[in-house]
């Protein structure tokens, strides 16, 4: 899943968009039979309010593929361990790093 | 107030007409977030005429030291997907002074313009993928 995807789905819904704008130029242009007020509502529900529906659903996943809502979580988070689950133990048994030398030899001086 | 259903069927007119116009701005709006995700990190600034070898250094998440004078970070789609909130404000405007002073010719105007707008995008997004 990559960001491309996003760019895929957001293109899948002009159909959809090509849909609406007909029926939007209908209303403004077309007949009266068109109009959302006095028309008939099945204009409406067919070619407005379902490619609505599309198109929002359709831009919400895209928004998901080029966002990912996975990208906070506690597993994306977690950094590789050491070696096994005495992780912690091996950190105190091990010899200290190499900035507690630098900050001795300062300290000396 | 004379007559309050005719005030009710302006009112319906301006808003279904209105309508298509926050369709269009989250079309625009989600062409932007694809537009930023394409970039790993907002410091890197990659050359508009991009190598192979360029594209691959710069997509694999590697800062790249910028000079401003040699690269820049394209913004001309995005600056035109901005452009897009132009087009809708003049279109909404419009269609309200259309309902304001019942002017029949405003909203056929701003129908067009709303139009023009769709348009405008699809000619945005036909650049972006013979890009990308």
């Amino acid at each position: 899943m990559t960001a491309q995807v996003g760019l895929w789905i957001a293109i899948a819904s002009f159909p959809l968009y090509t849909v609406r704008v007909i029926y939007f130029m209908l209303v403004e242009f077309g007949n009266v039979e068109f109009d959302p007020v006095i028309g008939a509502w099945r204009y409406l529900v067919c070619l407005g309010f379902t490619m609505e529906v599309g198109i929002v659903i359709l831009l919400i996943l895209a928004g998901v593929a080029v966002e990912p809502w996975w990208i906070g979580m506690k597993f994306d988070r977690s950094m590789p361990r050491a070696r096994s689950g005495k992780s912690a133990e091996v950190d105190v048994e091990e010899a200290p790093p190499a900035y507690s030398r630098v900050v001795d030899q300062t300290a000396m001086t | 107030m004379k007559n309050p259903g005719k005030t009710v069927v302006i009112v319906e007119v301006v808003l279904q007409s209105i309508g298509l116009s926050p369709l269009l701005l989250e079309l625009a709006f989600m062409l932007i977030r694809w537009y930023m995700a394409l970039i790993p990190s907002r410091i890197i600034h990659f050359c508009f005429f991009m190598t192979v070898a360029d594209r691959a250094r710069n997509f694999s998440g590697r800062a790249v030291p910028s000079d401003k004078s040699t690269t820049s970070y394209p913004k001309f789609f995005e600056m035109l997907l901005q452009c897009t909130r132009l087009l809708v404000a003049v279109a909404v405007a419009l269609i309200i002074v259309a309902g304001s002073i019942l002017n029949l010719s405003f909203l056929k105007a701003g129908a067009v313009v709303l139009l023009a707008t769709f348009i405008y995008v699809a000619c945005i997004v036909m650049l972006i993928v013979s890009r990308y």
